[in-house]
C-alpha cells in the first residue's frame, strides 16, 4: 500500500497551499514543492541535493538552523512563530495587483524529525504564508489603540478625562501602599467660571480651558505627575512620591501660570481669569480609600473659595480671621495666596 | 511522596541548569539583549497536588506542551501564570500595546518561547543519558490548572522545576513540569544513577 | 611542585564531574573544593593555587566577585569562568574581568580546554 502512489503523493505535495522542504540526514535537500518554487523563484531542480544553508544563505546562523540540527540529531520538533523570527527565508507573495512591488512573505514555520526510513533520519519543514494576519492584526491593534485613547482623553482639552484619572489613582495608590510612600492631588478650580461663560460666551469658556489645561500640563516636569479634566471648570493633577507641603508649592507654580497667561475677564478683582486651588496629600495605606483624597481636595478648594479666591489651600479648618475674605495676602497659615 | 536523594536532586538541577543556560543563550540572540534564566529548585508533586499549586496565585494558567517518548516518556509543560505569560511574549517581541486577550500570533510567539525552552531541557537529557528522544511540536493551552493538564493520567506524577527569568529588568516566574507515570520515573531515577556511578566513585552514597 | 586547582560551584555533582575526569588526564593534580565564593577565598588564604574553575551563578557573592577577590590574594592563579551562561553579555563580561571563559556542560572538549590553558605558556 506504501509504496504504490508514490507519484500521486509527489503531486499531492506540490498542490499544497503551503511550503514544504525535506531534508535528509546531511541536511541535503530532497524535496522542494511547487508553491516553494513560487515564492522563492528557485526551481526544485535547481536546489535538489544542496545543502540548506548553500540554497538559502540567508538562513545562516539563524535559530532555523539550530532548530533543524535539533531535529535530525536529537528528534526534536520545533515551532518558529512570525513574532520572533522575521521572514527567515527570502519568500515573496506575487503582487496584489498588477505593477505593484512583489511583497515579502511573513511566514510561521513548523520542523519535525521523521520517523527513520532505511536508517536515515529526515526533517520536514512546513512553511505557511501569515502576512494576511499580521495585517489584520497590526489594523485591529491600531483601532484598539485609537479606541482605548478615545476612551480615557478628554475631547474638548486633550489632557486625560476623569475615569482614567480615577483609574490611574487607583493604582498608584496600591503601588505607593506597598512602597510606603506619600501621593498628593490638587483640584484646580476656575474663579467665576459659570459667570465668565455667561458674559465672554461658551466658545470663549472653551478656549480658556483648553488654553489653562495645556499651560499646566506643560508646567508639570515629572513624567509620573498627571494632569486630567475633573469635570465642568475643574482640572485635576495627581503627584505620586509627594508630600502635601511639594503640593503646595506645585500649586503656587500652577497658580502663578494661570495668572501668566493673562487671559483677561473684567469682573476679576485681578483683571484676569484665576482659579482656586485645594490640595491634599497622604501617605498611601491599604486601609484607606483614595476617593478619600479627592473629598479632602474638594473641601480645600471650598475654603479657598471661602477665603478670596486665586488661592492655594488646604483641608485644615480655617482660623477665626475667614471672614476677612477680602485680604488673602494676610491669610492664616493654611493659606497661600498668589505669588506674585 | 517520592523522594530523590540530595545528589539525584543535584544531578538533575544541574543538568536542566544547562538547558536553561542555552535555552536563555537562544533567546537572547533573538531579543538582542540579555536573558537571565535559573532554575532554583525542584520538587515531586501528585497530578492533584500540582494542580492547587498551580492554581493558587492564579486561576488561568498558560501551558506550552510537548509530548515526549525515548528511555522513559510522558508530558513536558511550560507554565506561566496567564498574565505573565503575555507580559514575557509582549517583553521579547518589543510591543506594550495593552489588549486584553493574547493574539494569534502572540500565541505563537507563546508556544516558541516554551518550545526553546522544553527542547533544550530534552536535548541535556539526551546528551546525559545518550539516550534519544522522540518529542513533537508544541501546543499551547490556556485555562484552568485542571483544564491545562486534563490530558494527564490522574495517578501520574509531577516533577516540578521552578524556574525564573530576567528579560529587561522585569522577574518573571514559571515552572517547566515533567509528568510521567511511576515506570518512567524509576528509568529517570536509574538514568542519573548511571550517570552519577559514571563520574567517580565519591558520587555512589 | 603539586599543582593545585580550585573547583568552585555550588552543584556538588558538577564539582565531582570536573574533579573525577580531570584526575583521570591529571593524576598528579591537588584538588579543592568549594560551594561558593567565600568557601573559595578562604582555600585561598590558606593554599597556593595554579587553576581556579568558577561557575557563575552561585548563592551569595557571584562568580566574577569571588575570582576579583582570589586575584587579590594570588595574582598568579588563572582563573576559568565555567557556566551554563553561555550568553555573548556573560562572554564580555568574563573577557571584562580577564577571566577565560568556557562554556558547560562539561564534556571531552571542555576538559581539554581547561588541561590546554592551565599548561599553555
Amino acid at each position: 500500500m506504501k509504496n504504490r502512489y508514490p507519484l500521486l503523493l509527489y503531486s499531492a505535495f506540490d498542490t499544497l497551499e503551503l511550503g514544504i522542504i525535506l531534508l535528509n540526514q546531511r541536511g541535503e535537500i530532497v524535496l522542494w514543492n511547487h508553491w516553494l518554487e513560487r515564492a522563492s523563484g528557485l526551481s526544485a531542480d535547481q536546489v535538489a541535493g544542496m545543502r540548506l544553508v548553500e540554497a538559502c544563505p540567508e538562513l545562516q546562523h539563524s535559530r532555523l538552523i539550530q532548530a533543524l540540527e535539533q531535529a535530525l540529531h536529537k528528534n526534536l520538533s520545533a515551532t518558529l512563530s512570525q513574532s520572533l523570527n522575521k521572514a527567515p527565508f527570502n519568500l515573496f507573495r506575487a503582487p496584489q495587483q498588477q505593477g505593484d512591488m512583489p511583497t515579502r512573505m511573513q511566514q510561521a514555520i513548523h520542523i519535525t524529525p521523521l520517523p527513520q526510513y532505511n536508517d536515515e533520519q529526515f526533517a520536514l519543514i512546513q512553511i505557511h504564508d501569515v502576512t494576511n494576519s499580521v495585517m489584520r492584526e497590526e489594523i485591529l491593534q491600531e483601532r484598539a489603540e485609537s479606541l482605548r485613547r478615545y476612551a480615557y482623553q478628554d475631547e474638548l482639552t486633550g489632557v486625560p478625562n476623569r475615569t482614567f484619572f480615577n483609574e490611574t489613582l487607583q493604582n498608584l495608590w496600591r503601588l505607593a501602599g506597598r512602597q510606603g510612600s506619600e501621593i498628593s492631588i490638587l483640584i484646580i478650580d476656575l474663579d467665576h467660571f459659570t459667570r465668565f461663560n455667561e458674559q465672554e460666551g461658551h466658545l470663549a469658556g472653551d478656549q480658556c480651558l483648553q488654553k489653562i489645561a495645556k499651560a499646566l500640563q506643560s508646567t508639570l516636569r515629572r513624567p509620573e505627575d498627571l494632569i486630567a479634566r475633573f469635570g465642568g471648570d475643574k482640572l485635576v493633577v495627581l503627584l505620586p512620591y509627594t508630600p502635601l507641603i511639594g503640593a503646595k508649592n506645585i500649586g503656587l507654580r500652577l497658580l502663578d501660570v494661570i495668572h501668566q497667561l493673562q487671559i483677561p475677564y473684567p469682573q476679576s478683582p485681578t483683571g484676569y481669569v484665576s482659579a482656586s486651588i485645594g490640595c491634599a496629600g497622604s501617605m498611601a495605606s491599604h486601609e484607606l480609600d483614595p476617593s478619600y483624597l479627592v473629598q479632602e481636595a474638594e473641601l480645600a478648594v471650598f475654603f479657598a473659595k471661602q477665603n478670596g479666591r486665586n488661592q492655594v489651600r488646604d483641608s485644615q479648618v480655617p482660623l477665626k480671621n475667614t471672614a476677612d475674605s477680602s485680604s488673602p495676602d494676610s491669610a492664616a497659615s493654611s493659606t497661600l495666596g498668589p505669588p506674585h | 511522596m517520592r523522594e530523590f536523594t540530595p545528589l539525584q536532586q543535584d544531578a538533575i538541577c544541574e543538568i536542566f541548569n544547562i538547558s536553561v543556560g542555552q535555552a536563555a543563550a537562544t533567546m537572547s540572540q533573538m531579543v538582542g539583549e540579555e536573558v537571565l534564566l535559573s532554575v532554583p529548585y525542584l520538587q515531586f508533586y501528585t497530578l492533584e497536588n500540582a494542580c492547587e499549586l498551580l492554581s493558587k496565585s492564579n486561576l488561568r494558567i498558560c501551558g506550552v506542551q510537548q509530548d515526549f517518548d525515548g528511555c522513559f516518556n510522558g508530558h513536558a509543560f511550560l507554565i506561566f501564570p496567564e498574565n505573565r505569560s503575555l507580559e514575557l511574549v509582549r517583553l521579547m517581541i518589543g510591543k506594550n500595546m495593552p489588549i486584553e486577550y493574547l493574539s494569534e500570533l502572540e500565541q505563537d510567539a507563546l508556544a516558541e518561547v516554551g518550545n526553546i525552552i522544553l527542547n533544550a531541557c530534552l536535548a541535556s537529557l539526551s546528551e546525559v543519558f545518550q539516550q534519544q528522544f522522540h518529542c513533537g511540536l508544541p501546543i499551547l493551552h490556556i485555562g484552568s490548572s485542571q483544564e491545562v493538564l486534563q490530558r494527564c493520567q490522574p495517578e501520574q506524577l509531577v516533577m516540578l522545576l521552578h524556574i525564573q527569568f530576567t528579560l529587561a529588568d522585569r522577574k518573571i516566574e514559571g515552572y517547566v513540569i515533567f509528568i510521567m507515570n511511576s515506570d518512567s520515573l524509576d528509568l529517570l531515577v536509574c538514568e542519573i544513577e548511571k550517570f552519577l556511578s559514571g563520574i567517580g566513585p565519591q558520587a555512589s552514597y | 611542585m603539586t599543582y593545585t586547582m580550585l573547583i568552585v560551584d555550588d552543584s556538588r555533582v558538577s564539582r565531582l564531574m570536573l574533579r573525577s575526569q580531570l584526575a583521570d588526564l591529571r593524576p598528579n593534580w591537588h584538588f579543592l573544593e568549594a560551594a561558593n565564593g567565600q568557601e573559595a577565598i578562604d582555600h585561598a588564604i590558606r593554599e597556593t593555587i595554579q587553576l581556579v574553575s568558577m561557575d557563575l551563578n552561585m548563592p551569595g557573592m557571584d562568580g566574577i566577585e569571588a575570582a576579583r577577590q582570589l586575584h587579590a590574594l594570588q595574582s598568579e592563579a588563572k582563573i576559568i569562568l565555567l557556566t551554563a551562561n553561555v550568553q555573548q553579555s556573560t562572554r564580555d563580561r568574563a573577557a571584562g574581568a580577564k577571566l577565560y571563559f568556557i562554556p558547560k556542560p562539561i564534556n571531552k572538549q571542555t576538559l581539554l580546554q581547561i588541561i590546554a590553558f592551565a599548561e599553555g605558556q
